[in-house]
């Protein structure tokens, strides 16, 4: 029993982290799932289903995990929205645990949240404080409808987590 | 929550966070250069990436192709009907031109330029936070790349390499207000600095700052890399499209349209290697360029605030 379970529990991690990463793909590919130029960033919708889904140290560490391939692809400090993720889905996990009910509704919610802060303060350290000339049109034309895209794909992911954590869970369960 | 905070799992958390700070600290050290972390999940998310970026380029073949399926029937039957008249032409005629001018392109860099030592590479990620196009390409320090490496195409100058890794290099483009390059007009030899600016990136340009305001500059004319540490003297950038007075009405600037537009392109060259090519250690990118590359004559016009600007 507690072999099934040790396997399951590791396939369920395995395909979380295969997604982090192939949807980092996806997100870093030029053009692909681009609508009018504007492209959303997948892995955060994802870390925040895995954290709404899972207790609270898997939360954390696939939170880290997603801020890091952020890190990667952008010209954000290599650690900068590990930490903020990292924090953010560690908040998230706790507040699924104790507080919010998991549904379509909290998933927009908090991974609107999060993904909001997270946006606010990249858009206030890598443009805002460098007085950028008309760097609101960096606001609105590209940080706020990249936002709108990230989080309206949150529910979606949720579902998907949810269906990947009901059938390895289940398998160990049975 | 009280009951949390004395939990492992709290500490754990708090260790990561600990090292992500470290992380932090340890990436703006090193200023540019990937940190091993960074490397590693470089390494591991590259593969993904290259497939990724190979089947986007498919895909977006294949859809063309449907999309235009009417056009192309018709520019197919026409063909048919001057392959008739010209037999002994060949079908891909016009793929082998357009292959042969782009390698005269290249050849005639490498020719003017002999010097240059090239690194071909293909762009497999952009950032997509990124205002102005920055991109991964699929080369990194292992085939020689390094950070301030030049990045053109055959029609002239993209960006620079921002980060290098051991396999990937990430590249911000000449539309990133970052981004100084010293530069001057072919025609007047007036000397400037082609800096991005974000409302001129929405639209693909950016601009040529410190023009005198006697300038002879007209639109249509030339603007080149004027030289220094970072790029060769003589990489084309663009060609000026307007003319303007600054704000501050001690200098003109130009609009500039650039050659190679950095937003769709696919496959790029790092110049690895040129004559006079020198890292200046302890100065950052954005700060030396505009230093090492800005000609005397612009450097000695920049008023002291616009000089902290460019060193960003």
């Amino acid at each position: 029993m507690i072999r099934k379970k040790r396997i399951w529990v590791t396939t369920k991690y395995f395909c979380y982290t295969l997604l982090m990463i192939v949807f980092y793909a996806v997100q870093t590919t030029s053009g692909a799932f681009s609508f009018f130029g504007v492209r959303p960033l997948w892995v955060i919708p994802l870390a925040v289903a895995v954290a709404m889904c899972e207790n609270i140290l898997p939360a954390a560490l696939f939170g880290a995990l997603s801020g890091l391939l952020c890190d990667l692809g952008s010209q954000a400090l290599f650690g900068f929205n590990g930490l903020l993720m990292l924090c953010g889905c560690t908040a998230i996990a706790l507040l699924s645990l104790f507080l919010v009910k998991v549904n379509w509704k909290s998933a927009l919610l908090l991974g609107g949240g999060l993904a909001a802060i997270r946006a606010l303060l990249e858009f206030f350290f890598f443009y805002f404080i460098w007085g950028y000339a008309e760097v609101q049109l960096v606001f609105i034309h590209s940080v706020l409808p990249s936002f709108i895209y990230t989080v309206i794909l949150t529910p979606f992911f949720l579902l998907l987590i949810r269906k990947i954590k009901e059938k390895c869970d289940g398998k160990w369960k049975e | 929550m009280k009951d949390f905070l004395k939990t492992k799992t709290f500490k754990l958390i708090l260790g990561l966070a600990i090292l992500m700070c470290a992380f932090m600290l340890r990436a703006a050290y090193t200023d540019g250069i990937a940190i091993f972390t960074q490397q590693i999940i470089g390494a591991v998310v590259y593969p993904f990436q290259k497939v990724s970026a190979e089947i986007s380029a498919a895909v977006t073949n294949m859809l063309q192709g449907y999309l235009r399926a009417e056009q192309l029937k018709e520019e197919n039957e026409l063909l048919k009907e001057e392959m008739q008249l010209l037999r002994d032409q060949l079908v891909d005629y016009e793929s082998t031109k357009n292959e042969n001018q782009l390698y005269e392109k290249f050849l005639d860099i490498k020719e003017q330029n002999p010097d240059f030592e090239f690194c071909p590479a293909m762009v497999i990620g952009r950032d997509a936070n990124s205002q102005f196009d920055s991109f991964i390409i699929d080369k990194g320090t292992m085939q020689g790349v390094s950070k301030r490496d030049p990045v053109i195409t055959s029609d002239g100058l993209v960006g620079v390499v921002e980060e290098v890794g051991l396999t990937y290099s990430r590249v911000i483009t000449i539309y990133d207000p970052g981004l100084n390059v010293g530069s001057y007009v072919s025609r007047t030899r007036d000397t400037g600095i082609v800096v991005g600016a974000v409302d001129l990136a929405q639209e693909g340009q950016c601009k040529m700052t410190y023009l005198p305001r006697d300038s002879g500059a007209a639109i249509g004319d030339i603007v080149l890399t004027s030289g220094g540490n970072v790029f060769p003297k003589g990489l084309k950038i663009g060609s000026i499209k307007e003319i303007r007075q600054e704000d501050h009405g001690v200098s003109l600037y130009a609009v500039i349209e650039p050659f190679a537009s950095a937003h769709g392109v696919k496959d790029v060259f790092v110049i690895t290697a040129f004559e006079g090519q020198g890292i200046m250690i302890g100065e950052d990118l954005m700060g030396s360029e505009a230093a090492e590359d800005a000609p005397a004559s612009a450097s000695s016009s920049l008023p002291e605030s616009s000089s902290m600007e460019a060193g960003q």
